[in-house]
């Protein structure tokens, strides 16, 4: 019997059940154990790896060139399907965009085109808003500097 | 590590990279969807399909010419064959252009997405023949990277 149908038995009685125990819906406070944060986003183990490096963004509308721009960007740490940014834009969710870094031979350079998954606004002292990026790895040439 | 330090310095002193993409060393690239929608070009792909044919219009809209469209429709084809038939490895279709005495290298790969189709890509990689930057580019690695991806194993060559 529904809860609803008993309190109104319970009513008509003149007594109000006391073994009965109302549904409760399910707590939507979230557990005080510390969890990692999103842990479906990551699919490998990142590693640590602070390096500059260097982006090249094109605003595309159709097969029209909105606008190009550049800049510096640190790239947080690294898995074997991407990497992290801090970039002073935001790219779009889905943007593809270039990044150029430095090999570990140092006569060699990365040409890695990458795809934006996600963005994070952050405030950064004078500079202003800078922008952790999500990235995946699509593509990557390599080639002498 | 002093992260913050790097973090500041990063944004404002060039590095070694800034110089590279600026110079001529910088690859050509062209990103387009598997329906062919424009995701992705850079300025030096843009100056090399200007040697080409044309490239950008007055009102700024990017006109690709005959041999990297035969190029792209390959791929396209090629790729949704590959798709059709289960096959999600990508490839390489390259070809030589050579217009006004000069000789560029058209590499195009197909990069399929087996998670979701749509998401498939054609990357076309522009690189200049017969020069000094052609000795550098020549070394030039190519590597297609995903999840689902291994390293490019077929490679078809076209004339142009």
């Amino acid at each position: 019997m529904p809860y609803s149908a008993r309190c109104r038995q319970a009513s008509t009685n003149g007594y109000a059940s006391v073994t009965t125990r109302p549904y409760v819906t399910p707590s939507k406070i979230p557990p005080k154990v510390e969890e990692p944060a999103n842990p479906d986003r990551r699919g490998n183990t990142r590693l640590p790896t602070v390096q500059p490096c260097f982006y090249q963004l094109a605003q595309v509308a159709g097969y029209e060139i909105v606008k190009f721009s550049n800049g510096h960007a640190l790239s947080l740490n690294t898995s074997p399907r991407g990497f992290m940014l801090l970039m002073p834009q935001p790219p779009k969710k889905g943007q593809v965009f270039e990044m150029h870094a430095p090999l570990s031979t140092e006569e060699e350079r990365a040409v890695k085109l990458v795809e934006a998954c996600w963005t994070r606004e952050l405030a950064f002292g004078d500079a202003g808003k800078i922008y952790l990026v999500g990235v995946t790895s699509l593509f990557e040439l390599a080639s002498l500097i | 590590m002093n992260v913050m330090a790097e973090v500041s310095t990063a944004f404002v002193y060039p590095g070694p990279c800034e110089n590279m993409v600026s110079g001529q060393s910088s690859p050509g690239i062209l990103v387009l969807s598997r329906s062919l929608q424009l995701q992705y070009v850079n300025r030096r792909a843009l100056v090399l399909i200007r040697n080409i044919g044309q490239a950008i219009t007055d009102s700024g809209l990017i006109i690709l010419p005959t041999p990297l469209l035969d190029l792209r429709d390959q791929i396209q084809e090629s790729l949704d064959a590959r798709i059709e038939a289960n096959i999600w490895e990508p490839f390489e279709m390259s070809r030589v252009v050579s217009q006004r005495g000069q000789r560029l290298l058209l590499r195009g790969f197909g990069h399929p997405n087996v998670v979701a189709n749509r998401d498939s890509r054609i990357i076309i990689v522009f690189e200049e023949i017969g020069s000094a930057e052609h000795d550098r580019n020549q070394q030039i690695r190519a590597r297609m990277t995903g999840p689902e991806l291994q390293p490019a194993g077929a490679r078809f060559l076209a004339n142009s």
